[in-house]
C-alpha cells in the first residue's frame, strides 16, 4: 500500500496536507498524534469516504481513488470508532460485511466465509445473540469480523481499543496481529495509547498539524519526537522486550 | 485451491442454528401471509349482506351469482384490495423511512406528508370549491369533483416532500434534524388547515373533516389500479435495497465503508416513500399509524434485519389495515366507520404498549 501527497480540506480550512507513507504485506501501521489532528480524517480519506483534494492512494498498485465504492470496499475494510447497534444477531451483523461482494442473494459462499471468520475469532457462542446485548469487547470483535469478511487487502481501524478494558484491548490487537500475519494483509490503526501501539505496530506515522511529522519504524518514537508532537516530556524505556513511553513531569 | 477447499468445508458446517433461525423467520412471514389471505376472504364474505364463503370462491373464480357478484366485484373486492395495497404501501414506506432516518419515529405521518395532504384537501374544498368526497360506504357527503381534491391533496403532499428533500440535500441535514423538520412541517400544515376551516361554511367544513377520515372504501377499480401500480414497484425497490438499509442501520460511517452511497439511497428512499404515501392519502384520506406501528410490530417478531423485516412489514401493514377495515365495517353495522378512526384507536394503545415493553429492559 502506498499513500502519496494526500491533501484534504474541510470547508473551514486545511486539515491534511502532504501526507505520504508506505506499508507492506503483513505490516501494521499506527497513526499517532494528539486529538483533533486529523487522524480519523486521514483514515476516511484513505477509503474515499471523504474525497481527498489531491494525492494518490494505491493498494497493490491499483489506484483507489478512481474506483467505484464497492470496488474500494472489496479492498479496504473499515471499522469506524462507533457503530449503531440494532436488534440483529451477530451472525447477520457480520454477514453485512459481505455486501460489497454480494449480488441480490446471500450465497452459500458468503455464509461459509462468515462462518470461518466466526470460528477463527471464536465468536461461535455469541453468533446468534443480538448485538445490542453484547459487551463492548464482544461488539468490537464482531465489528472487526465484519471487516474481515470483506476479505480486504488493508484493514482500517479507527481507535479499535477505545472503550475496551485491558484484557479486551490486548485481545483485539492480538487478533489483528494474527490476522495480518496469517493472511499477509496490512492494517492501519489510529491510537491514543502509545504503549499499545508500540507493542503491536511495525510502522508509525506521527501526525502534527495535519502533516506527517515523522514516518518510520519504532526508532522514530523518541522522547524528542513525542515532545514535539504531543507537547509532553517523556522517557522511552525498554522493558521486557517492549518499548514504553513514560511521561515525566 | 486450498482456500476453496476450506470454504466448501465451511459451507457444510454452517451452523444448523443459523439455518433454524432463518427458517423461523420465514415461517413467521408465511404464517402472517396465510393469515392475511384468510382475513381477505373473510372480509369479502361478511358485511350487511353476508355472502357464504363458498359463494365468494365461486364468484372470484368467475361464476355469476345474483346479487353476490355485484356486491363482491363492485364493493367488497376493491375495498379489500385497497386496504391491503394501502396497508402495504404505508407500512413499507414507514419501515424504509425508519431505516433511512435511523429513527423509530420515521413514518409518512411524522414527516408531515399526511398533514400536507389534508391541507391540500381543505384547500381544494374551501378555496377551489371542489366540494366534497365520495365513499362507497357512506353516501352522506355529495361529490362535486373528487379528482380535484385528490390532485390538490397530492400536490401539497409533494410540496411537503420536496421541502424536506431540498433541506436535506442542500443543507446536508442529519436524520435527526429531518425528523424535527417533519414535525415542524406537520404543525405548519395543521395550522394552515385550521386557518382555512375557520373561514369555511358548514358544508365545506363537513367535507374537509370527512376527507381527513381516511377510508379505503373510496377506491374504485381505477384508483385501486393507480395505488397498486405505485405500491408494487416501490415495494420491489425497497426489498431490492435491503442490504443498503442494513448497512445504513449500522451507521453512516460503516455503510460508506461498505461502499454504500448513503446520500443517494437516503434521497431516493425518502422520495419514493413520500410519493407512495402521497398517492395513497390523496385517494383514501389520512390513515395514521399504519406506517409507524406496523414496522414496529414486525420488528417485535422478526428483529431489525431488513431481509426479513421489509417483507414482514408489508404483510403486517396489509393485514392490520384490512383487519381494521373489516372491524370498522362490522362494529356498528349497518353503519360503516372510516378505517382511520379504528387504526388510531387500535394503533395508539398498541404502540404505547410496545414502547413501554421495549424500554423496560
Amino acid at each position: 500500500m502506498n499513500v502519496d501527497n494526500l491533501e484534504f480540506n474541510y470547508k473551514s480550512g486545511n486539515v491534511l496536507k502532504d501526507i505520504g507513507f508506505e506499508l507492506y504485506h503483513g505490516e501494521i501501521l499506527a497513526i499517532l498524534g494528539p486529538n483533533g489532528v486529523g487522524k480519523t480524517t486521514l483514515l476516511r480519506c484513505i477509503n474515499n469516504i471523504l474525497s481527498p483534494k489531491k494525492g494518490i492512494i494505491k493498494v497493490e498498485d491499483e489506484d483507489i481513488l478512481s474506483m467505484k465504492n464497492d470496488e474500494i470496499a472489496r479492498r479496504l475494510g473499515y471499522v469506524p470508532q462507533r457503530s449503531e447497534v440494532g436488534r440483529l444477531t451477530a451472525f447477520d451483523a457480520i454477514l453485512l460485511g459481505r455486501k460489497p461482494h454480494m449480488g441480490f442473494h446471500v450465497k452459500d459462499k458468503d455464509i461459509g466465509i462468515v462462518n470461518s471468520v466466526i470460528n477463527k475469532l471464536e465468536l461461535e457462542k455469541l453468533s446468534l445473540r443480538n448485538i445490542n446485548e453484547l459487551s463492548g469487547g464482544e461488539l468490537q470483535k464482531v465489528m472487526f469480523a465484519r471487516a474481515l469478511v470483506q476479505e480486504p487487502k488493508v484493514l482500517l481501524l479507527d481507535e479499535p481499543t477505545s472503550s475496551l478494558d485491558l484484557k479486551n484491548q490486548l485481545g483485539i490487537l492480538k487478533t489483528v496481529r494474527q490476522t495480518v500475519d496469517e493472511n499477509q494483509i496490512s492494517a492501519v490503526f489510529t491510537m491514543h495509547d502509545l504503549n499499545l501501539a508500540l507493542r503491536f505496530a511495525d510502522r508509525y506515522v506521527l501526525v502534527k498539524n495535519g502533516r506527517v511529522f515523522k514516518h518510520g519504524g519504532s526508532d522514530i518514537i523518541t522522547p524528542e519526537n513525542i515532545e514535539q508532537v504531543y507537547e509532553v516530556k517523556v522517557d522511552v524505556e525498554y522493558i521486557n522486550g517492549y518499548y514504553f513511553v513514560i511521561p515525566i513531569d | 485451491m486450498d482456500k476453496k477447499m476450506d470454504i466448501n468445508k465451511d459451507v457444510e458446517s454452517i451452523p444448523l442454528n443459523y439455518n433454524k433461525y432463518v427458517k423461523k423467520k420465514i415461517i413467521f412471514i408465511l404464517i402472517s401471509f396465510l393469515f392475511l389471505i384468510t382475513i381477505f376472504f373473510y372480509s369479502i364474505s361478511v358485511g350487511n349482506a353476508n355472502v357464504p364463503l363458498n359463494d365468494v370462491f365461486r364468484v372470484l373464480l368467475g361464476q355469476n351469482i345474483e346479487n353476490s357478484s355485484t356486491i363482491i366485484w363492485n364493493i367488497r373486492l376493491p375495498r379489500a384490495l385497497a386496504a391491503i395495497s394501502a396497508g402495504v404501501g404505508l407500512s413499507v414506506s414507514g419501515v424504509a423511512l425508519q431505516s433511512i432516518l435511523r429513527n423509530p419515529l420515521g413514518s409518512p405521518y411524522t414527516l408531515g406528508i399526511s398533514n400536507a395532504a389534508a391541507f391540500g384537501a381543505a384547500f381544494s374544498v374551501i378555496i377551489l370549491g371542489a366540494g366534497s368526497m365520495h365513499s362507497t360506504g357512506a353516501g352522506a357527503v355529495i361529490i362535486n369533483n373528487p379528482y380535484i381534491t385528490t390532485i390538490v391533496a397530492f400536490l401539497w403532499s409533494l410540496v411537503a416532500t420536496f421541502m424536506l428533500l431540498a433541506i436535506s440535500k442542500y443543507k446536508g441535514a442529519s436524520p435527526e434534524v429531518m425528523i424535527l423538520i417533519g414535525v415542524a412541517l406537520s404543525s405548519l400544515f395543521t395550522a394552515g388547515t385550521m386557518f382555512l376551516q375557520y373561514f369555511a361554511d358548514d358544508v365545506e367544513l363537513a367535507a374537509v373533516v370527512f376527507w381527513t377520515f381516511g377510508d379505503v372504501g373510496r377506491a374504485d377499480w381505477g384508483e385501486l389500479g393507480i395505488i397498486t401500480a405505485v405500491v408494487v414497484p416501490a415495494m420491489i425497490y425497497f426489498i431490492h435495497n435491503r442490504w443498503n438499509y442494513n448497512a445504513i442501520d449500522a451507521g453512516d460511517e460503516t455503510a460508506r465503508g461498505l461502499g454504500v452511497n448513503v446520500e443517494r439511497i437516503r434521497l431516493w428512499g425518502m422520495l419514493l416513500a413520500s410519493f407512495v404515501t402521497a398517492i395513497i392519502i390523496s385517494f383514501l384520506g389520512v390513515i395514521g399509524f399504519i406506517g409507524l406501528v406496523c414496522p414496529h410490530i414486525a420488528r417485535r417478531f422478526i428483529g431489525d434485519e431488513q431481509r426479513f423485516l421489509i417483507p414482514a412489514s408489508c404483510i403486517t401493514g396489509g393485514l392490520l389495515l384490512l383487519a381494521s377495515d373489516t372491524a370498522a365495517r362490522l362494529m356498528l353495522s349497518p353503519h360503516v366507520l372510516p378505517v382511520a378512526i379504528l387504526t388510531s384507536f387500535m394503533g395508539a394503545p398498541l404502540f404505547i404498549y410496545l414502547l413501554v415493553r421495549g424500554y423496560r429492559n
